[in-house]
């Protein structure tokens, strides 16, 4: 079975970041460093795509790379490897969410942006590498109960990892997201535009657990530079960095870690309607505000006894 | 006549005092074992010793009466005392908990907004804490919401010794950051 990236909408591109100001919106509108201010430790996040720079001046804290294309090297001659990566673990925080997170990167989309069961393989290697997000914006196809079996085997890993991925750019008209984001064994990610309303490609469906920016997000490209791009593929590594903030936050506080099906749980009920209210067929339950999940972070009080 | 038995003790000297004594009346002591300096023994005893427990006998003398009697006393010179118990730390009444309660599902937009507004932090540098929960995880976790009450809304907890009260029933969930900063006010 092929699976191929979304078709991703390539915007501007520019040789260095505006010296001051926001570069990505997202940073404020779904206020970040609420997040950032009270996580001070880091996890190791994956990210699953066409490849890496680590060369880049803001990737080169790549922490591992591996091909799992034959015949091509890690090096992303694509670009969208370079930017979802950058967006997830970046070391400028205009760009990296997880700014400066160690990350590793499997490469299971070729330059072409199409792939097979080196992506599942990809994914696994990541796990194995203590990731404890992976980022995976691309799809197609149709379901497959052996691939379905491998999701689950990598759930049940016990470092617990989160499956992120991206539900597709077939636009509102769609019958249902792409797979295997659909898969309840992972997360499915939809994309908003700078207004958080629903970004018009992002796909709908039954089954999307939470949504994030994904329309002109700037991020890293190979060889140096910036450029912006618009996709689900971009609204996943948002969504990734956002849950690894998150995470590192919880491991560093001792708390409990929830499982990806109680993830979903947390997320619906941690999303911030910004469509029709409640679970809606084009955002899911809304959009992942940082201040929402910082809250989270908070211990309980104790079990009340009257 | 009124034997002190409450020897003044320190580190560095120690001093033994019967006080009470009515007119004529004359003490000698004697020190057991004899520590090695021996200061005073005019209206007590005044020494460097080492730290362990002496005996002390107090003779009283009445010379006019021709009476005398004696007054052990076990004395600790020079021993600290042992600590008291330490407690344990107690949360003061001052420091609460706002256990906010909103729906269930998604968060409305209204309340992330109002969760994003700087006072909440001034509320946590006053030492306070604040969380949010659904109605559901509230209720799992015992928190219940009366009928009828208005959610989002602001249950008080004090917490002490991991022990939860609830200081201050349901109040508006507040939405500016002026009332946030009140939350704390006319909690008993």
């Amino acid at each position: 079975m092929q699976y191929f990236l979304p078709p991703v909408f390539r915007g501007e591109s520019a040789e260095y970041l505006p010296l001051a100001g926001e570069v990505n919106w997202g940073m404020e509108v779904l206020g970040v460093n609420h997040l950032r201010s009270i996580v001070k430790s880091k996890i190791k996040v994956g990210v699953v795509d066409t490849g890496i720079d680590k060369n880049h001046p803001l990737l080169n804290h790549c922490a591992g790379s591996k091909s799992f294309v034959p015949g091509e090297s890690d090096y992303d001659g694509n670009g969208h490897g370079v930017h979802v990566s950058g967006t997830v673990a970046a070391s400028d925080p205009r760009i990296g969410v997880a700014t400066g997170f160690p990350f590793y990167h499997g490469k299971g989309l070729s330059n072409g942006g199409s792939g097979g069961s080196g992506l599942l393989n990809a994914m696994e290697w990541c796990v194995e590498q203590g990731c404890k997000v992976v980022s995976n914006s691309w799809g197609g196809g149709g379901q497959d109960m052996d691939w379905e079996r491998r999701f689950e085997a990598m759930n049940n890993h016990p470092s617990r990892p989160w499956l992120i991925f991206a539900g597709g750019n077939s636009g509102p008209n769609t019958p249902d997201t792409d797979w295997p984001g659909r898969s309840r064994h992972l997360i499915n990610v939809a994309a908003l535009n700078q207004d958080l309303t629903p970004a018009s490609f992002s796909s709908a469906g039954d089954k999307i657990d939470t949504s994030g920016p994904g329309v002109n997000i700037w991020s890293c490209k190979p060889g140096g530079g910036f450029q912006q791009m618009s996709g689900t593929s971009m609204s996943t590594p948002w969504v990734a960095g956002l849950l690894a903030l998150y995470r590192a936050g919880l491991e560093e506080r001792g708390m409990y870690i929830p499982t990806i099906y109680e993830l979903r749980e947390q997320l619906f009920n941690r999303s911030t309607d910004v469509h029709t209210p409640g679970d809606d067929r084009r955002t899911g339950p809304g959009a992942l505000m940082a201040v929402i999940l910082a809250n989270a972070l908070t211990v309980d009080p104790p079990k009340y006894v009257p | 006549m009124v034997a002190d038995e409450s020897p003044v003790a320190s580190d560095s000297f120690a001093v033994v005092k019967i006080v009470g004594l009515t007119a004529g009346e004359s003490v000698i002591f004697e020190v057991s074992p004899e520590p090695k300096k021996l200061i005073e023994v005019k209206d007590g005893i005044h020494f460097n010793g080492s730290e362990k427990k002496y005996q002390v006998v107090a003779t009283i003398i009445n010379w006019e009466a021709r009476q005398f009697y004696k007054k052990k006393l076990d004395v600790p010179f020079g021993v600290k005392p042992n600590p008291p118990p330490e407690k344990p730390p107690v949360t003061p009444i001052s420091s609460l908990y706002f256990l906010i309660i909103r729906p269930d599902g998604p968060v409305d937009m209204s309340f992330t907004k109002a969760m994003s507004l700087p006072a909440w932090a001034t509320i946590r540098d006053g030492g306070h804490e604040y969380k949010e929960k659904t109605v559901s995880e509230a209720k799992a976790l015992g928190y219940n919401v009366k009928s009828g009450t208005k959610i989002p809304t602001v249950i008080t907890l004090s917490i002490v010794d991991g022990k939860s009260t609830v200081v201050r029933e349901s109040i508006d969930f507040p939405v500016t950051n002026e009332k946030i900063l009140e939350l704390p006010n006319g909690v008993k």
